[in-house]
């Protein structure tokens, strides 16, 4: 089968249906964060130019005894775990409703896995005028059921912003989750239902104690990635609150950015997108083998 | 039996509301925008909110198509879209492929550095990757985006035609090769027929991407002539005069391609992914 | 060298489009460009002192054009519309320039120029809005241009308490810049609410707080007035402040500062304490367009900004009727002073 020159050949193929991803990764992704580890290093802020150059460990120095570091890092904890738990609690929901069959399933399917489609910026236009105190559809809304006597600033109000925003994110989240595990549910073998309904079981035991268990690897993987998209997740609040008022809606993605791009202190933004990357990859390794990804599959 | 009746109909009844319930979280939003775009301005901002328009016009449209250059901006986005769309697929089909196919040293590392390059946060490469351009004497050039999309896009993408390919039994190829065609014979002529559905979800999902993408166009573009839909819409809300009737229609006109895109492939979604791709 | 050629070119631009604007004279038609000077650009600072000093009046290779960029830092409809009217007259005038126009939305402009100047791409021309200015122009990669605006015909036509101002932005008294448009700080008022209250426009500052609490209907979720916050508001609250003291001399004979005198100290006490009383609860995150509505809706009586927004009301009213335009209340002392509110600046950068 092999032939001398054909191993060579054989050998190098991999390599050359790889060349091109690599390239891009080298060039796009690799060199960049190089730079921004480098930078990480160094005083680089647009408004001091003076004081370029290296710092050594200064800025992680600063970071640790950032206030609105720590702030930020909790609210992005509470901003993935809210929106992945919700998200993939009603995205499962939604799978598990659409894994029946019933007339009109295939328009029904498509509207409600539409804002799948939409963009960050879309999605916050959207709901900002929903959210509007003044032309808004909820306040309205409210107003008319009678749960309110006055209009609301959703996003104005310190009470509402966070819970406001995280809506608009997983109104837009959820179909991720919905067509994930539908078509993990439609992997699942037909006989196994048969015999669920054979044995008499019930439609929530064949859920919790049938389905959710064949669904363990699809759910572990969706949830991580989404939860790593969660946290870096800038469209949305960069265009809709712009991480306020009062940095209540300030991710720690969201700080690094406004830090480099809008306080021009590229240095110190850079140090925040280290942490961010290190944070995610602990998360990411711990996430993996707390769960159990991949065992228990024959 | 009686009882057992009861509860059929419960859960009939249970299983139409949750139906209802998300239909309605979902279209909200979406009716409230068209809503607007139909009203005249100052319907709009009229203390009094309507909850169609009482006054019906397509003004919001021609003014945004027209005025405020989503002709443009559509062709733009449209534009970047095509491309990266083909850059994506070229490049998840080769990676795919040679991840399920080969065996090779280095392939574990090359799984765990696509997925890695998820962990990037995009907005604090803005800089460093502007300087790339810069130097390459790239900047307002919407290849420029092309190739930063496809680079964010295609590594999560590669991993889902891995599983795409895996689907598809390698004895075909195998019989195309023994009938006398090169490996990229079989691929070309028997593989990529059969990876259909997958090559179109993987398009689909690069094509929404690419038509979305917000940060890197508002940073590179500086030119009024290359601006593309996001970042056209956003520039709506100037200080001195927010017209929500435009934006409405703006953003109504954004979601149009990725709405009829959508209904196209989204069949194809569930299917190619129940084909074995989220298995990892 | 095309670079340098243009940078120094982008200086009389500036100053020919301010003319148009400020509908003072012609265009000029000196505006041809720069030669390009023997020492190498490289940095802008430095490029700066050398083009100041030596591209005045000099001119275009001729048959060669040039583009020049210019970023448009609020962009919006209206004002895009007007800005391409004002381009087009320019080139027609100039044909061997042509203008390079990006419209920017206020709230991102920022974002836009700190990542152009991290990057070194700055454009050639770009208005800057006064509140963060000085921080760009601290930054060093702005150029001077007093030699220049001094060898200018229609020099003369710009009003020289604006020029004065522009020299104040940064340490070293030059000219960086130049003014493009002075906002008159107004009250606008809704006449149906007031006539309903039985109140007139208000007149002195004391009528202004009694006017925002009687125009308070909570409970219809009416207010008497509406106050800007989010992070443009201090801006404005200067701008009020020295209104109220009826002065417009920032420093006393010791050289202090003033705005932090008992006085005024009082007088922000007083009037942030309107906010969530007498305006609506939103304010705190509200932009113009947020205070704005809230007074096109009819929400709030009151509202504060400058004569730019005469087209929203009008928009909203439906004509030219059911609001006024007042001047900002006379201070205690019977003074009128309008500190001068926001500036729009095309600066070179």
């Amino acid at each position: 089968m092999k032939t001398k020159t054909g191993v060579s050949r054989k050998d190098l193929m991999p390599y050359l249906f790889l060349l091109p991803a690599a390239l891009f990764i080298l060039a796009f992704l690799a060199y960049p964060l190089m730079t921004v580890f480098f930078y990480s290093v160094q005083s680089y802020d647009v408004t001091k130019l003076a004081d370029k150059g290296f710092v050594g460990l200064e800025n992680f120095k600063k970071l640790f005894a950032d206030k609105i570091f720590y702030r930020s890092l909790s609210v992005s904890v509470k901003w993935v775990l809210t929106e992945v738990c919700s998200q993939l609690v009603l995205g499962m929901v939604l799978a598990l409703l659409l894994d029946e069959k019933f007339k009109g399933r295939g328009i029904y399917r498509c509207v409600v896995f539409f804002p799948w489609a939409v963009s960050g910026v879309l999605t916050s236009m959207l709901w900002s005028l929903i959210y509007n105190e003044n032309i808004g559809l909820l306040n309205s809304i409210c107003k008319d059921l009678g749960l309110i006597s006055k209009n609301m600033a959703w996003l104005g109000n310190m009470k509402t912003v966070f819970k406001a925003t995280a809506v608009a994110e997983i109104w837009r989240g959820i179909p991720f989750f919905a067509i994930t595990i539908l078509a993990a549910l439609q992997n699942i073998p037909s006989d196994l239902h048969e015999a669920c309904v054979v044995d008499g079981a019930t439609t929530m035991q064949e859920i919790f104690l049938v389905k959710i268990p064949m669904l363990k690897d699809t759910i572990i993987l969706t949830t991580l990635l989404r939860a790593v998209w969660e946290f870096n997740n800038v469209d949305l609040i960069f265009t809709l609150t712009g991480g306020g008022p009062s940095y209540r809606t300030t991710t720690l993605t969201m700080y690094m950015t406004n830090m480099s791009v809008k306080n021009g202190n590229y240095g110190y933004g850079s140090t925040l997108a280290v942490m961010a990357f290190f944070i995610l990859l602990i998360f990411a390794g711990v996430y993996l083998k707390l769960s159990g990804y991949g065992k228990g599959e024959a | 039996m009686k009882t057992n009746k009861g509860v059929r109909i419960l859960k009939k009844g249970l299983f139409i509301a949750g139906l209802l319930v998300f239909l309605a979280f979902i279209l909200f939003p979406i009716y409230w925008c068209l809503a607007t775009s139909f009203k005249p301005s100052a319907e709009i901002t009229s203390k009094e909110v309507t909850y169609w328009p009482a006054a019906f016009t397509f003004q919001n449209y021609v003014e945004a198509w027209m005025r405020s250059g989503f002709k443009i901006y559509f062709k733009n986005s449209l534009f970047i879209s095509v491309f990266g769309v083909v850059f994506i697929v070229l490049l998840s089909v080769l990676t795919g492929y040679a991840l399920d196919r080969f065996k090779f040293k280095g392939k574990n590392v090359f799984m765990l550095v696509l997925l890695c390059t998820q962990f990037i946060p995009g907005a604090m490469l803005i800089t460093p990757i502007f300087i790339i351009f810069k130097n390459l004497g790239m900047l307002n050039s919407l290849f420029a985006l092309v190739l930063v999309n496809t680079t964010f896009h295609f590594p999560f993408n590669s991993i889902l035609m891995k599983g795409f390919v895996s689907g598809i039994d390698y004895t075909i190829e195998e019989a195309a090769q023994i009938d006398g065609c090169s490996r990229l014979g079989a691929i070309w002529h028997v593989l990529l027929p059969v990876l259909k559905p997958g090559i179109v979800t993987i398009a689909a999902y690069g094509f929404i991407s690419c038509w979305n993408e917000f940060l890197f166009s508002f940073m590179f573009i500086s030119k009024q002539n290359k601006l593309t839909l996001p970042v056209g819409l956003k520039n709506l809300v100037g200080e001195f005069s927010i017209n929500y009737g435009q934006l409405a229609a703006g953003a109504i006109i954004a979601v149009v391609p990725t709405l009829i895109l959508f209904s196209y492939v989204q069949k194809n979604l569930v299917g190619g992914l129940s084909s074995g791709a989220v298995k990892g | 060298m095309m670079k340098k050629m243009r940078k120094a070119l982008a200086c009389t631009l500036a100053a020919a489009m301010t003319v148009s604007l400020t509908a003072c004279g012609g265009s000029s038609d000196q505006g041809g460009s720069a030669q390009t000077t023997a020492q190498d650009s490289g940095e802008t600072t430095k490029a700066a002192e050398t083009e100041g000093s030596q591209a005045a009046e000099t001119k275009a290779p001729s048959g060669e054009q040039v583009t020049v960029t210019f970023w448009d830092e609020n962009a919006g409809d209206e004002r895009t519309e007007y800005y391409m009217q004002i381009i087009a007259d320019f080139e027609a005038a100039n044909p061997d320039i042509h203008i390079e126009y990006l419209g920017l939305s206020s709230g991102d402009a920022l974002s836009k120029y700190q990542t152009a100047i991290a990057a070194g791409e700055t454009p050639d021309v770009g208005g800057l809005n006064n509140s963060w200015a000085a921080t760009v122009i601290g930054q060093g990669h702005c150029v001077a241009f007093d030699d220049m605006f001094a060898a200018w015909e229609d020099s003369g036509n710009i009003e020289e308490g604006y020029m004065e101002i522009c020299r104040t932005y940064n340490k070293d008294g030059k000219v960086y810049m130049m003014p493009t448009s002075a906002n008159f700080i107004t009250l606008w008022t809704n006449d149906a609410m007031f006539e309903e209250a039985g109140l007139e426009s208000p007149k002195t500052w004391d009528e202004f707080f009694d006017a925002a609490q009687k125009l308070t209907d909570k409970d219809n979720g009416l207010y008497g007035y509406t106050i800007r916050g989010g992070s443009a508001s201090p801006a404005v609250l200067i701008d009020f402040i020295y209104s109220y003291l009826g002065t417009n001399e920032v420093f006393d004979k010791e050289g202090k500062t003033t705005i932090n005198c008992n006085e005024a100290v009082a007088f922000l006490e007083k009037y942030l304490g309107l906010y969530g009383e007498y305006t609506p609860e939103s304010d705190i995150t509200a932009g113009y367009k947020e205070i704005s509505a809230n007074f096109d809706s009819g929400v709030s009586a009151m509202f504060t900004h400058n004569l730019g927004s005469y087209g929203s009301h009008v928009t909203a009213f439906g004509g030219t009727e059911g609001f006024t335009a007042n001047p900002l209340p006379t201070a205690a002392n019977g003074k009128y002073v309008n500190y001068g509110g926001g500036f729009d600046w095309a600066v070179h950068v």
